[in-house]
C-alpha cells in the first residue's frame, strides 16, 4: 500500500515537473522566436527601403506610391513589432532599432520632397527640350498601368546630370538682362542648391541602419534560444531527481 | 474611391474620351513639371512639399503640406490649405507661380484647368460633383 502511494505520488511529481518544465520553456522560446521573425522582417524592409530610395535618387523612381505604400509601411509596422522584444529582456536594442526607422522614414521623407523638385527641373534648362507634342499614349504609359505617375519623357538619371546644367546657366551673367534668364537662374540657384542637400540626405539614411544593434540583438536573441530550448539532459536530470 | 474618371478611359485606352483641349492640359501638365509632386495613382497625396518653392503662396509663412491629390479636384473649391483661391483657373496661376516660377499663359491655365476636371470619378454610381 505504502509502495502504491509512493510510486503515486513520484508519478504525479513527475507529470507536474515536466509541465511545469514545457510551461515555463515554452512562453519564453515562443517571445525569442517571434522577436528573431520581427527582426527579419526589419532588416527585409530597411533593405527595401535603402534600394527605394537610392532608385529614387538615381532618377529611377518617379512614382513614389510603392515606396509609401509599401517600403515605409512596411518599415514602420516591422519597428512596431519589434516591441515583442521587450519580452525577451532586450527593450533596449529594440529601443534603438525603432529610433533608427523612424530617423529613416523621416529622412525619406524629405528625401522625397527634394527629389521631386530636382525631378524635371533640369529639363527646363535644356533649351531643346521635348516639349511633350507627342498625342499617344507612350508605351511607357501603357506600361504602368497608366497612372499618370511616371512621366514617359523623362529618362533615368536626368536629375543627376542637373548640377552639371544649372552651374553653366549660373556661369552666364547676360542671363540676367532678360525675365527668361532670371528664371533660369532661379531654377539653376535650386538644383544647385538642393542636389548636394538631396546627397546628404541619403547618405544620412544609408548611416543610419543600426548596424551594431542590428547584430548584437540577433546574437543574444539566437543565445536565449539556445538557452530555452529544453534539453534530453534537463529532462534527464529532473526525472532522476524526482525518483 | 472613385473611379471612372475620364482620364482613366482615356488611360485605358478610349482614345476618344478626351478633348484635344484636355489632352493638351495633360501634356503642360507634365512638361512644366506639376506631375514631380502632383503624382501616383491619386495624382498626388503621396508625398509632402514645400508651398511657395519661388515665391509665397498666398499669406502666412512657408510651411511644408502635404500635396494633395487631385482627384475630383474640380468638385472641391475653394483650394489650397486656407482656401485662399476660390477657383480652378486662379489655384493653377498660383501655384505656376510659386512653385514652378512660370507666369502661365491663360491658354496654359484654360487647358489645365480642363484637364483637372477629367479627374472627377464617380462614387456609388453618381460622378463626383460639387456640393450645392
Amino acid at each position: 500500500m505504502i509502495r502504491r502511494t509512493r510510486l503515486a505520488l513520484l508519478a504525479l511529481s513527475v507529470a507536474v515537473l515536466t509541465v511545469l518544465l514545457v510551461w515555463g520553456s515554452m512562453p519564453r522560446t515562443t517571445a525569442v522566436d517571434r522577436a528573431l521573425a520581427a527582426l527579419d522582417a526589419y532588416e527585409t524592409a530597411q533593405a527595401a527601403l535603402h534600394r527605394d530610395l537610392v532608385s529614387l535618387r538615381a532618377g529611377l523612381l518617379q512614382n513614389y506610391d510603392p515606396l509609401v505604400v509599401v517600403s515605409v509601411d512596411r518599415l514602420a509596422r516591422a519597428s512596431a513589432n519589434l516591441s515583442i522584444a521587450e519580452q525577451t529582456g532586450l527593450a533596449g536594442r529594440a529601443r534603438a532599432l525603432q529610433a533608427s526607422a523612424a530617423e529613416q522614414v523621416e529622412l525619406a521623407e524629405a528625401l522625397k520632397s527634394d527629389a521631386a523638385l530636382l525631378q524635371n527641373r533640369p529639363r527646363l534648362l535644356q533649351p531643346a527640350q521635348r516639349t511633350g507634342a507627342r498625342r499617344q499614349r507612350s508605351a511607357g504609359e501603357r506600361a504602368c498601368g497608366g497612372h499618370a505617375a511616371a512621366d514617359p519623357e523623362h529618362r533615368p538619371g536626368e536629375s543627376r546630370g542637373g548640377g552639371e546644367a544649372a552651374r553653366r546657366v549660373r556661369r552666364r551673367p547676360q542671363l540676367r538682362t532678360s525675365a527668361r534668364g532670371e528664371a533660369l537662374l532661379a531654377h539653376a540657384g535650386l538644383i544647385e542648391r538642393l542636389l548636394p542637400q538631396t546627397d546628404e540626405t541619403l547618405r544620412r539614411v544609408l548611416a543610419a541602419d543600426p548596424i551594431a544593434d542590428r547584430r548584437a540583438l540577433r546574437a543574444e536573441l539566437i543565445a536565449q534560444r539556445a538557452r530555452a530550448k529544453p534539453s534530453p539532459w534537463t529532462c534527464g536530470s529532473l526525472l532522476a531527481c524526482g525518483r | 474611391m472613385t473611379p471612372g474618371s475620364r482620364f482613366d478611359a482615356w488611360l485605358m485606352g478610349d482614345d476618344r474620351a478626351l478633348s484635344t483641349t484636355e489632352l493638351r492640359g495633360y501634356r503642360t501638365f507634365k512638361a512644366l513639371g506639376c506631375i514631380a509632386c502632383h503624382q501616383g495613382v491619386n495624382v498626388g497625396g503621396n508625398l509632402y512639399q514645400r508651398s511657395g518653392v519661388f515665391h509665397p503662396l498666398g499669406r502666412g509663412p512657408r510651411v511644408r503640406l502635404r500635396v494633395p491629390s487631385l482627384r475630383n479636384v474640380a468638385a472641391t473649391a475653394p483650394y489650397f490649405h486656407n482656401g485662399s483661391a476660390p477657383d480652378l483657373p486662379t489655384a493653377v496661376r498660383a501655384m505656376g507661380r510659386a512653385q514652378l516660377d512660370r507666369t502661365l499663359s491663360e491658354q496654359e491655365i484654360q487647358d489645365i484647368t480642363a484637364f483637372l476636371g477629367t479627374l472627377s470619378g464617380r462614387r456609388n454610381g453618381r460622378a463626383v460633383a460639387a456640393p450645392r
